[in-house]
């Protein structure tokens, strides 16, 4: 495939979706300026499907705050000795035992502003992946995936498919042992039973996919 | 010996135990049915004969099988396993996974350079070319998978179990469109417990644990109706156990409004509508699945979304999202105590199972798996979707049975006409986002 073939007037749409994608994520991986990592959400969650990707929205919620979290408390500044603005002692250095393992724990302005600036990063990073996803046909680029090779295009055509399904695979669990009448159930053992069926469900699709694939003749 | 399939003393094991043993046998119809019981082994027939026993699935394989003019022995080797596939189509019993991309028109072009037309008129499928997949209904999918068998031009068409999910219409269309299929002089191997859709097969092989106990032409009177003879018991129908007012759910692409109704004490409901019509969306409501507006009332407390949750059991179409635990006593001992676990596990023909990893189990019993867990379970009010598909006759009778001796409310969503009439009390019909009750008598075909 030659590279005019590739920027044909047929496929400019995708190559500048692509080129947005990459020059973005390029952007937002090496800025340190807020405002550029941030100002673009609206637009990106305004592209997303928003319904289809729900459980992963709550889980980057859940990394965000994480993140922020764990950079607050436990800044690489603070213990190479730079001079940090502390908000208050977790640990000080000065207790026996702790401190000295430690180091001292406090929550500092610079490391909660290093999370957030993390955080936010690995959010507009997702969101831009998802927004692809949300925002272009796989019929787009079908036929240049073809010409590379048949599994190239099997693989990702499945990733587009299977991608929500296996997201809601969680909640399905979840939903199917609670409507087995079952009114309350410890944490712990829960949790065993969802992962177990999703794990078991997981492996199983595997099979079935793999006999359906090789009647479709990819080997 | 002459014929398109040929088998020589096949015996496939997966473990101690074979799991099916023929004997030198020989087809040259056209048109073969495959049935007998859940487990009888039937999916591992189908499996060993093109090649995914032991190429995808593990499995030992002896004897010899000759399909077409591809030979091998001891199963087919990975090469002929190539072969076979690029001269047959597998329709699994889950549609879904035959089909890998978002919309119908990729499904094409992933496989081709341009989408078949003529094949999509024949099957009658033009209309859905830019819907989504995940949107599209049991019946449309299956057509899809087979309009991509059609149009590879294959030898053999393989069906695991096709009516399974289909309502009462989409199955005399399924049968319209066998035939095209059969026009063409291509051979056909349906599985199914369901004999009597299949008037038009050349052949029939019935399995039972694992051996032919009939070959010959089609037995296609299976008996269900003189088998579910028994008079719904007159129910004590005063105590509302749950009372609905005004429901109103909306699903994005789909909306049910202004739907009231009860459910007495001890009721045996059936809940019956053309596919498409909103049952499961209902159902869901029901169990605290989705948002809804209006009243719910269970034992004069008003519930709320999230009361509901646990309240009400529901069992799913696809039984895998229920199982949880790593066999079967177990699983069903989740939510209750032994023996009202072994009781309903008798009930249901799933005593030899109780040490079995419920994965392992044919989809059927899975299914019954999970009635047994949800009928010896504490919940009062039990909803069923389509217990009944894919199941056997004599399944079917045994779930009846169970059903009308676990003395708990239940709703049954399901197609099948035979099993309302025999132990439902009361029947609801949803159409064209109505609900509306009719006497379990006068339920017929024509509902649909």
């Amino acid at each position: 495939m030659s590279l005019r073939e590739y920027f044909d007037m047929k496929y400019w749409r995708l190559s500048f979706k692509i080129l947005l994608v990459v020059i973005y994520s390029i952007l937002s991986i090496f800025t340190y300026k807020e405002f550029l990592i941030v100002a673009p959400f609206g637009i990106l969650i305004s592209l997303l499907n928003i319904m289809s990707f729900r459980v992963l929205i709550r889980v980057l919620v859940y990394v965000f705050i994480f993140t922020l979290i764990s950079q607050g408390f436990f800044y690489y500044g603070f213990y190479l000795g730079q001079n940090v603005h502390i908000i208050f002692w977790v640990i000080r250095p000065e207790v026996p035992i702790l401190g000295v393992i430690t180091g001292g724990v406090a929550l500092t302005v610079e490391g909660l502003y290093h999370g957030f600036i993390v955080g936010t990063k690995i959010i507009t990073l997702t969101l831009i992946g998802l927004a692809f996803m949300s925002k272009t046909k796989v019929s787009e680029f079908l036929p240049i995936l073809k010409k590379i090779s048949h599994k190239l295009a099997f693989s990702i055509v499945l990733v587009f498919r299977y991608f929500p399904i296996i997201m809601s695979d969680f909640q399905n669990a979840y939903e199917g042992l609670k409507t087995r009448g079952i009114e309350r159930i410890g944490i712990i053992k829960g949790l065993k039973l969802i992962f177990k069926a999703v794990i078991i469900n997981m492996a199983k699709r595997a099979e079935s996919i793999t006999i359906a694939a090789t009647f479709r003749r990819i080997y | 010996m002459k014929g398109w399939l040929e088998i020589k003393d096949l015996k496939i094991n997966f473990g101690k135990e074979y799991s099916l043993q023929l004997e030198d046998l020989a087809f040259d119809e056209d048109f073969i049915l495959i049935s007998g019981r859940c487990g009888a082994g039937k999916t591992t027939f189908l499996h060993a004969i093109t090649g995914i026993i032991p190429n995808v699935r593990y499995g030992d394989v002896s004897g010899s099988i000759r399909i077409f003019n591809i030979f091998s022995k001891n199963g087919l080797s990975e090469h002929a396993f190539k072969e076979v596939s690029k001269r047959s189509f597998f329709v699994l019993q889950e549609v879904d996974h035959n089909l890998f991309a978002v919309t119908v028109e990729d499904e094409f072009l992933l496989d081709f350079e341009d989408v078949p037309q003529e094949v999509l008129k024949r099957l009658n499928i033009e209309n859905i070319l830019n819907s989504e997949i995940q949107n599209l209904s049991y019946g449309e999918k299956q057509k899809v998978a087979l309009a991509l068998a059609l149009s590879h031009n294959v030898d053999l068409i393989i069906f695991d179990e096709p009516l399974a999910h289909l309502d009462v219409p989409s199955r005399a269309e399924f049968k319209e469109v066998l035939k095209e299929v059969l026009n063409d002089g291509r051979k056909i191997i349906v599985s199914e417990h369901r004999k009597k859709y299949f008037k038009e097969a050349n052949l029939e092989i019935e399995l039972k644990d694992g051996r032919i106990s009939y070959l010959g032409s089609p037995k296609t009177n299976d008996a269900l109706e003189e088998k579910l003879k028994v008079t719904p018991e007159e129910k004590n129908t005063e105590k509302p156990i749950l009372e609905v007012h005004n429901l109103a759910v909306n699903v994005g692409s789909f909306e049910l409004k202004d739907i009231s109704f009860e459910i007495f004490e001890g009721d045996i409901l059936g809940l019956i509508g053309p596919n498409g019509s909103g049952k499961t969306t209902l159902a869901k409501a029901l169990s605290g699945l989705l948002k809804f507006q209006g009243k719910i009332t269970f034992k004069g407390k008003t519930l709320y979304q999230k009361d509901l949750l646990g309240k009400i059991s529901y069992m799913h179409q696809n039984p895998d999202i229920q199982l949880f635990e790593s066999s079967v006593l177990k699983e069903v001992m989740i939510s209750s105590k032994p023996d009202n676990a072994m009781r309903y596990l008798s009930m249901l023909g799933l005593k030899k199972y109780i040490y079995k990893d419920p994965h392992l189990l044919s989809r059927g019993e899975r299914l019954k798996v999970v009635l047994a867990a949800l009928l010896s379970s504490g919940s009062e009010i039990i909803i069923l979707d389509e217990p009944t598909s894919g199941q056997d006759v004599d399944s079917i009778v045994e779930i009846s049975r169970a059903i009308m001796n676990a003395g708990k409310s239940v709703v049954i969503i399901t197609h099948e006409l035979e099993l309302i009439k025999a132990i439902c009390n009361r029947v609801l019909v949803l159409k064209n986002g109505e609900l509306y009750e009719v006497s379990p008598q006068n339920v017929s075909e024509r509902i649909f």
